[in-house]
């Protein structure tokens, strides 16, 4: 997607029609549009937004009120006022012009004004042909250009930017989602769920036409199918439950935390929950590497009686004067060939000096048997090494994990006595809220219990069902159609099974790579020794692993803004990596020539942050459009944005006040006002470029 | 697996059998065109044919 221009009339703080507002694209192919707050800044972001998806950001206060006041002011009564925004841009070979409009009716009493009906949207489209014809569905056709749940990656207000690594867990589900239809897996998704509901289909049939026995396994199936698919939503009901006690207890710790005279039990007892954690995490990780430990040495405890009669055995032979063997079967062989002993004597069949040598040849035979002996007499010391150090390794791990038991029963017993101190303390606000708190921690041990059960219950039904698959698969039907209907079922079996594994990995391998270009833009533009991590459920972490083990980091509002931006980026550049790598089969959104659109970036953060932040905007997206003030803008992000400028515009706001200074801004020694004086008593925005 | 270890999401395509391979290409290109539609009905229908005329 890229952008040309956008045009507004009345729309919010611009009164009348502005000039095209042309975008930058290209080598320099950013945007700027400086103003100062309150001049539309907000506006001008969510003009992209109304107008595309008829929606805007959380910040845009007032969103019903579209058409601008002094336009309404100067009307008369019954007068209709129209408010609009024409966007045009292009995508994959078409070219586009979007324009939503509203209206407003002029009325005599407060507010002044009504809107009529809702925002109406036409949109235009030419492919080529130089001909322009208007698209009935506009919604489909804008969907197609850019899903409409995935705008708030690409027109984003950056004060407000670090909620995108915060995400609560219905958002987390949204990233996830958001993701799948960036990389085309949306339809992937769709196609699984529809055959499965075909393959039940196509089971029924045979349901209705097969034997007995064939429709007694089928119903069994579609009861444990059913069974299944409860219990995975009594699942995400319970895990949902679990969220909302979380954030209930966290409300519970922060307000105990209020109170003074139990503040430093309650900061002991944070302490000693983050040391239980610690702990069970050890417990994790030692478990994991016991079983490591036995999986690679296990086996070595049954050798070493096999070791010790090996040795048995050799030295019998030792003993025996067999081993050494101290002659060459070969040698033996030879003599008894040439019919002539090495001390002269002729050796003829029969007589008793060819028996004599003929006896040596039973023993040079054990040659063999001494080499064998040699050398697994050297695998054997491994072996017995390795057995050595397996016994110690073993008992240091169990002992490690005993210790981390022995300290969360301490922890857990010190958490009691606490819990217990403040059910019984004096304030009776203080030992409410910590029932509260206890009976929080109640629910989700149960609740947590509960899912377990039910977890393993779903595992019991899938094996149940995979059995049952299993004996309708043995099922040999005679009739031509029952054979059908089963070939097609397994079909939509088979289908559906490799569209999830391809779902998975293709979920892995985005997570994987998200995170790897996300630590990489990150460690770009910040100078900490953190490293951004990504959970399995998209949730963003900060971890710091400068002394070894990676602990998780609190994030600062300035590294959480950053982490965003790293976030966004990184994610529009694996999409376009994974694109080139390989033509998907469900061809996803070309995120690669995607703009980005930002209000005030650069927000909360220092002088180091912004310097870095500004290197490396222009490499993020196609296109960037940046909505800034003068204290954002000058000095650092100016002198590294300003070779890649290539569009500059000013929003100059009118204010009817006679007390307010003029401002201006100095771009390139010239001056350019960004406040002035209205001359007619109302308040507006003139955009102008630079 | 190692996370340098390159995953590849289209090995259980690659490896299906050829009349699964075209179920498959077709469900994902019809769900591709109906994607950005919406009140479209008739999922069932339009992929029962599929798998019907490819199994056989």
């Amino acid at each position: 997607m890229k952008l040309h221009y956008l045009k507004l009339k009345n729309f919010r703080q611009f009164y009348g029609a502005t000039p095209k507002i042309a975008f930058a694209k290209g080598k320099k192919n950013i945007t700027v549009l400086h103003a100062n707050n309150g001049s539309g800044k907000t506006a001008l972001l969510n003009a992209f937004i109304w107008t595309m998806f008829d929606s805007y950001t959380p910040g845009f206060q007032l969103p019903e009120q579209i058409v601008n006041k002094r336009a309404i002011r100067e009307a008369t009564p019954g007068d209709i006022v129209e408010a609009w925004v024409e966007l045009k841009f292009s995508h994959d070979g078409s070219n586009y012009v979007i324009k939503r409009a509203q209206e407003a009716v002029c009325i005599e009493d407060e507010p002044g004004w009504q809107n009529r009906s809702t925002s109406n949207a036409t949109l235009q489209k030419e492919s080529g042909s130089g001909n322009w014809r208007p698209i009935e569905r506009v919604d489909d056709e804008i969907g197609r250009v850019l899903p409409k749940d995935l705008h708030n990656y690409f027109f984003f207000d950056g004060e407000r930017i670090e909620r995108i690594v915060r995400p609560s867990k219905k958002q987390q589900e949204e990233i996830k989602a958001a993701a799948k239809k960036l990389l085309g897996l949306e339809i992937v998704a769709r196609g699984k769920s529809h055959l499965d509901k075909v393959r039940k289909k196509f089971e029924k049939d045979l349901q209705d036409t097969g034997d007995e026995e064939l429709t007694a396994l089928l119903k069994d199936k579609e009861k444990l199918e059913n069974e299944k698919q409860q219990l995975a939503s009594d699942v995400e009901e319970n895990e949902v439950e679990i969220e909302h006690n979380q954030t209930r207890k966290k409300e519970i710790a922060d307000k105990l935390l209020g109170h003074r005279e139990i503040k430093s039990i309650q900061e002991r007892r944070q302490f000693i929950e983050k040391e239980k954690d610690i702990k069970n995490a050890d417990i994790a990780e030692y478990s994991k590497n016991l079983k490591q430990e036995i999986s690679k040495h296990g086996y070595s405890v049954f050798i070493n009686k096999l070791i010790t009669n090996f040795r048995e055995q050799v030295d019998r032979m030792r003993e025996k004067g067999e081993l050494p063997s101290g002659i060459k079967k070969q040698f033996v062989e030879d003599l008894l060939e040439k019919h002539k002993c090495i001390c002269g004597t002729e050796l003829i069949v029969g007589h008793p000096a060819h028996e004599k040598v003929k006896q040596w040849r039973q023993q040079a035979g054990l040659a063999d048997v001494e080499e064998k002996a040699l050398s697994m007499g050297g695998e054997l010391k491994n072996y017995e090494a390795a057995l050595g150090s397996f016994p110690t390794t073993l008992e240091s791990l169990k002992t490690k994990i005993r210790n981390a038991y022995a300290n969360i029963t301490e922890f857990e017993s010190e958490l009691d006595d606490i819990s217990d101190k403040l059910r019984k303390f004096p304030k009776e606000e203080i030992a409410g809220l910590e029932k509260q708190l206890s009976a929080c921690e109640e629910k989700e041990k149960t609740l947590l219990f509960t899912i377990a059960d039910k977890k393993a219950r779903t595992e019991s039904i899938k094996k149940k069902i995979i059995e049952i698959d299993k004996a309708i698969g043995k099922k040999q039907s005679e009739e031509e159609k029952q054979d059908l209907l089963l070939r097609r079922g397994r079909a939509c079996r088979d289908a559906y099974n490799r569209l999830s594994t391809m779902l998975t990995l293709w979920d892995k391998r985005f997570r994987i790579d998200l995170e790897q270009k996300m630590q990489d833009l990150f460690s770009q533009m910040t100078l900490t020794p953190y490293l951004p991590q990504i959970t399995e459920s998209y949730g963003i972490v900060l971890k710091e692993a400068a002394g070894g083990k990676p602990l998780d980091v609190a994030a600062s509002q300035g590294e959480n803004q950053i982490l965003s931006l790293a976030f966004i980026g990184s994610i529009i550049e694996v999409v376009r990596n994974q694109k080139q790598q390989h033509d998907t089969l469900a061809g996803g959104v070309d995120a690669s020539s995607y703009p980005v659109v930002m209000d005030s970036p650069f927000g909360a953060l220092d002088h180091n942050y912004r310097r870095q932040i500004a290197k490396i905007l222009p490499n993020i997206a196609g296109q960037v459009v940046t909505l800034v003030t003068k204290t954002q803008w000058h000095g650092e992000v100016e002198n590294a944005m300003m070779d890649k400028i290539g569009r500059e515009y000013i929003l100059t706001y009118y204010t009817p006040r006679d007390d307010v200074a003029e401002d201006l801004l100095e771009i390139n020694g010239a001056k350019y006002p960004l406040i002035r004086q209205s001359t007619n008593g109302y308040e507006y925005t003139v955009i102008e470029e630079l | 697996m190692s996370k340098k270890e390159k995953i590849d999401p289209l090995a259980p395509f690659k490896e299906a059998p050829e009349e699964i391979q075209c179920i498959m290409k077709r469900i994902l290109a019809f769900e591709k065109e109906r994607l950005f539609q919406t009140r479209v009905r008739g999922y069932e229908t339009e992929i029962t044919n599929i798998v019907k005329e490819e199994i056989q």
